[in-house]
C-alpha cells in the first residue's frame, strides 16, 4: 500500500467489489439450488465440475504468490469470494483448500514444496486441513494426533475429525504432536498407505469426514514446520478459516433474510402482509442487523490479517464469537417468518438453515473467543481518564 | 484502521503537530480524578477557554476551508485528527454542534457578511449557539413543525415554540428553522435563519431529566424579530438547508462514546470483587462483555466506513442505517450491565458514602434511558429501517 490514503482505499474496494460481483455472478449462471437437492447424500458429497471450473477461474491459488503460480491477492479477496459460495450454498473446498495452501507454502524449498503449490494451483484434488481430534480443546493447537521419528520418516497414528473434502484431498495438512511435545504440521499425501476415511452424514450434507492414521508413514521431508513456528503458522490458519467461516455463513444469512423479507411481502393474514406487522417487521430488521454486525466484524478482521495487525486474532475471535452468538440464529428467524411452509422439505429455507448451523459448528466452541476477546480486554491500557 | 489507510508524510507531520499541541496546551488540571469545575457556569467558562485556545492554532475545525478558520484538512488528516484527540480525551468542545452542521450550512448558503461575521466567532467560542428545529408536535415528522416566522418586509416575527434545545440558556445565536408559508406543502414552506437569542419575546424553561438534571430546554418565542438579511438560503428552501446539516453522520462520535463506556464497564469489573474474586474473571459477565466488545468493534468498522464513504461522496449503506439503532441499545445495555457489576453500590448516587466513580454509574443508568428515545426511537428506527430499507409495507 503506497501513495495517498485515498488512492490506495479505493483500489483496494474496487478491486474487492469487482471480484465479489464476478463471483456472484460465476454461481448465479454455474450453480442452484437444484443442483444442491440433487447432490444430497451423493458420494462425493460436492461437485466436482464447479470446483473444476473454480480452479480454471485461478481461485484456488488466489492467495499464492505469483512466483509460486498464484493470483497473489490480499485474504480480503478470498473473503468476498467466500461470501458469494455461501450466498450460492455452493459445496465446494475453496476456504479450506487456500488456507491449507497457506500453510503448505510455508515448507522449506524442496521438490515436495513445488509440487505442494502446483497442487494449490492446479486444485483439481484439493488440499485440506486436519486438526480436530475426539478429544476436543478449546485451543485448537492442542492436538493428540502422535507423530514419532522411525526409520523411513515419521510415524502417524491417531484420528482427526471434522476434516473437509478427506475423501477427494490430494494432501492433508495435518497437526500432530510430536516425541518432545512440540507441535508439527504435516503435508501428508492423502493417498499413503494406512490411512482410511469415514464419510460423516452432516446436517447440510457437507463433505466432511473422520481420517484414522493407523502408523501412516510419512517422508521426513514432509514436515512443514514444528514447535513455535508451527504453532504461529497454524494459529494463522485458524483465524484466517475461521473469518471464512464466518464469512460464508453471512452470504447464507443475507440469501435467506432476503427470502423471509420477500415472503413477507406478499404472505397476507387478516387482509395485511404479515411484513406490515411490527412483530414480522422488527424482527426482520433485527436479523438484519444482526448480518450487519457480522459483515463489519469480518471486514474488520479480514483488514487485521491482511495488514498483519497484532489484534488480528482478537478481531479473528469476535468475528467467531457473533457467528455463535448471533448470526448463526439468522435463518433460525427467518424460518420462523414463512411459518408452517418453512417446515417443509420442498422450501429452500431449510437448505440455508442447515448450511449456516453446519457452518457455526466448525468454529467450535464459544468458550475459546471469548477468553481471547474478554483476555484482551483485561489485558488493554485504557487512557487514564476515564470518568 | 491502520489496515486501511496509510498516512503521507505530511499527515504524519499534522500529528505531530496536534500532538505538540496537545502536549502543550491541554491543561493540567485535565484528567484528573474529578472534573476542573464545580458549577455549570464555570464548565462553560473552562470550555470556551478551551475552545479558544485550539482556535488560535486553527485547531477547532480541521475540516473547514481555510478562508474559513480551518486546515482544508484531508480525509487522513480528519482522522489523525480525531484519533490524536480522543487519544488525550480532550475536554468537549462546546460548539461541537455549530462546528459540525451550522457552520457547514452558514459555508454553504450563507452571504458574505453572513460568513465573516459569524464562522469566527463560532470557532472561537465568542458565540454560543443552540439549533431550534425539533418542536413539542414534530419529533419524528420534523417537516410538520409549526412555528411561525411572518414576513414583515424587512424582518420576519417569529412564534411558537421549539423543544429539546441544548444550550439555550447559553446561547447567543439559534440556527432555526421556522414555517413562512403555511399553504405550501409541508416540506417547502419552512426557512432557515439566524436567530439572536437576545432579542425581546423569548422564554427559555429548562426541562428538568430523570436525571434531576437540566440538559435541554424548551423555548419559548413570541413575535421574536429576525432581520430580513439574517435569513440563510432562500426563503421556503429551509428544508434543503437543514437537509443538508441533518445528513451529517454521526456514527463515529457515537462509536467513540460507546468505545469509552466499554472501557468504564471493563474497568468496573476488574475493579469490583465477588467473593474476594474480580467480577472480570466471572464466565458469565465474560459472556456479556465478550458480546460488547464484537459489537463495538463492528460499530467502529461501521462507523469508519460511513466516514470514508461520506467523505468520498458515496451514499451510505445498509449498515450505517441500522448503527444508530444498534449504538443506542447497546450503549443503554452497557451502563445497565455496569449497574449489575456493581450489585448493592450501583444506586449510590453522586455525594453519597461509598459512591463508585463519583455515583457515575447510577447517573449514566438514568442517562441512558434517552439513548433508544432521543433522535427517534428504537421503534421507531425499526419501522423506518423494515420499511426504507427492507422495502415493507408501511404500517397504515
Amino acid at each position: 500500500m503506497t501513495g495517498s490514503a485515498q488512492t490506495s482505499l479505493d483500489d483496494q474496494l474496487e478491486r474487492i467489489s469487482i471480484i465479489q460481483h464476478v463471483a456472484r455472478e460465476f454461481f448465479a449462471g454455474e450453480w442452484s439450488n437444484e443442483r444442491f437437492r440433487m447432490l444430497i447424500d451423493s458420494s462425493e458429497g460436492y461437485d466436482t465440475d464447479l470446483w473444476r471450473q473454480i480452479c480454471k477461474l485461478g481461485w484456488s491459488a488466489l492467495m499464492l504468490p505469483e512466483n509460486d503460480g498464484g493470483a497473489e491477492c490480499t485474504f480480503r479477496e478470498l473473503v468476498a469470494i467466500v461470501e458469494e459460495v455461501g450466498r450460492a450454498l455452493a459445496p465446494v473446498p475453496l476456504a479450506g483448500h487456500v488456507v491449507a495452501g497457506e500453510i503448505a507454502r510455508q515448507a522449506p524449498p524442496s521438490a515436495l514444496r513445488d509440487e505442494l503449490c502446483s497442487t494449490v494451483t492446479d486444485g483439481v484434488a484439493p488440499l485440506t486441513i486436519a486438526v480436530l481430534e475426539a478429544d476436543l480443546t478449546s485451543d485448537r493447537t492442542d492436538v493428540a494426533l502422535a507423530a514419532l521419528a522411525g526409520s523411513k520418516g515419521w510415524v502417524l497414528q491417531g484420528e482427526k475429525r471434522f476434516v473437509g473434502y478427506a475423501r477427494s484431498a490430494s494432501f492433508l495438512i495435518v497437526a500432530a504432536r510430536l516425541e518432545d511435545g512440540e507441535l508439527g504440521l504435516f503435508a501428508v499425501p492423502a493417498n499413503s498407505a494406512r490411512i482410511s476415511c469415514k464419510p460423516l452424514k452432516m446436517l447440510d450434507w457437507s463433505a466432511i469426514d473422520s481420517v484414522t492414521f493407523d502408523d501412516v508413514i510419512v517422508p521426513a521431508t514432509n514436515l512443514v514446520a514444528r514447535g513455535a513456528r508451527a504453532r504461529d503458522i497454524l494459529r494463522e490458519a485458524l483465524s484466517q478459516a475461521d473469518v471464512l467461516l464466518v464469512a460464508e455463513m453471512c452470504g447464507v444469512a443475507d440469501v435467506a433474510l432476503d427470502l423471509a423479507v420477500d415472503y413477507a411481502k406478499i404472505r397476507e393474514t387478516y387482509g395485511k402482509p404479515i411484513g406490515q406487522y411490527q412483530a414480522v417487521k422488527h424482527r426482520l430488521v433485527n436479523l438484519r442487523a444482526d448480518i450487519e454486525i457480522a459483515k463489519a466484524l469480518v471486514r474488520a478482521a479480514s483488514n487485521s490479517i491482511t495488514g498483519n495487525a497484532n489484534d488480528r486474532h482478537v478481531a479473528a475471535a469476535q468475528a467467531a464469537y457473533w457467528a455463535i452468538d448471533a448470526l448463526k440464529k439468522v435463518p433460525e428467524g427467518c424460518l420462523q417468518v414463512f411459518g408452517g411452509i418453512g417446515f417443509t422439505w420442498e422450501h429452500d429455507i431449510h437448505l440455508y438453515l442447515r448450511r449456516c448451523a453446519t457452518l457455526a459448528s466448525q468454529l467450535g466452541d464459544r468458550t475459546e473467543y471469548r477468553e481471547m476477546i474478554v483476555g484482551a480486554l483485561d489485558k488493554a491500557r485504557f487512557s487514564s481518564n476515564v470518568a | 484502521m491502520d489496515g486501511q489507510v496509510e498516512f503521507t508524510e505530511e499527515d504524519e507531520a499534522f500529528r505531530a503537530e496536534v500532538r505538540t499541541f496537545l502536549d502543550k496546551n491541554l491543561p493540567k488540571d485535565w484528567n484528573k480524578e474529578g472534573k476542573p469545575w464545580n458549577t455549570s457556569e464555570e464548565r462553560v467558562a473552562y470550555l470556551r477557554a478551551w475552545l479558544s485556545k485550539l482556535d488560535e492554532a486553527r485547531l477547532s475545525a480541521v475540516s473547514w476551508p481555510v478562508e474559513y478558520g480551518g486546515r482544508g484538512a484531508t480525509l487522513a488528516q480528519q482522522i489523525i485528527y480525531s484519533q490524536e484527540m480522543s487519544r488525550r480525551s480532550t475536554p468537549d468542545i462546546i460548539n461541537r454542534g455549530a462546528i459540525l452542521q451550522i457552520g457547514p450550512a452558514l459555508i454553504q448558503w450563507g452571504s458574505d457578511e453572513i460568513k465573516s461575521f459569524f464562522l469566527p466567532r463560532i470557532l472561537n467560542a465568542e458565540h454560543i449557539w443552540c439549533q431550534g428545529f425539533s418542536e413539542p408536535g414534530a419529533g419524528s415528522d420534523l417537516a410538520g413543525m409549526s412555528t411561525r416566522a411572518v414576513d414583515m418586509g424587512d424582518h420576519f416575527l417569529v412564534t411558537g415554540s421549539k423543544v429539546w434545545t441544548s444550550r439555550a440558556e447559553l446561547a447567543d445565536y439559534c440556527f432555526l428553522l421556522a414555517r413562512t408559508d403555511p399553504k405550501a406543502p409541508k416540506h417547502q414552506g419552512i426557512t432557515a435563519m439566524i436567530l439572536d437569542m437576545q432579542e425581546p419575546g423569548i422564554t427559555v424553561s429548562p426541562l428538568k431529566q430523570i436525571s434531576g438534571l437540566s440538559g435541554f430546554n424548551q423555548v419559548f418565542f413570541d413575535e421574536v424579530r429576525v432581520p430580513r438579511d439574517r435569513v440563510i438560503g432562500e426563503v421556503n428552501n429551509g428544508w434543503a438547508v437543514a437537509s443538508n446539516t441533518l445528513r451529517y453522520e454521526r456514527a463515529g462520535t457515537a462509536t467513540s462514546r460507546a468505545e469509552r463506556r466499554l472501557e468504564i464497564l471493563t474497568k468496573l469489573a476488574q475493579s469490583t470483587k465477588l467473593d474476594g474474586q474480580r467480577r472480570i474473571d466471572d464466565p458469565v459477565l465474560r459472556e456479556k462483555l465478550a458480546r460488547y466488545s464484537s459489537i463495538v468493534q463492528a460499530l467502529g468498522e461501521i462507523g469508519w466506513r460511513s466516514i470514508v464513504s461520506g467523505l468520498k461522496g458515496i451514499p451510505p449503506g445498509p449498515e450505517t442505517s441500522v448503527a444508530k439503532l444498534i449504538w443506542s441499545e447497546i450503549d443503554q445495555s452497557m451502563s445497565d450491565c455496569g449497574m449489575e457489576i456493581l450489585g448493592p453500590y450501583g444506586p449510590l448516587q453522586s455525594g453519597s458514602p461509598h459512591a463508585v466513580k463519583g455515583g457515575t454509574p447510577a447517573a449514566s443508568y438514568l442517562i441512558m434511558r434517552a439513548a433508544t428515545i432521543g433522535g427517534g426511537t428504537s421503534e421507531i428506527q425499526r419501522n423506518i429501517i423494515g420499511e426504507r430499507l427492507l422495502g415493507l409495507p408501511k404500517d397504515q
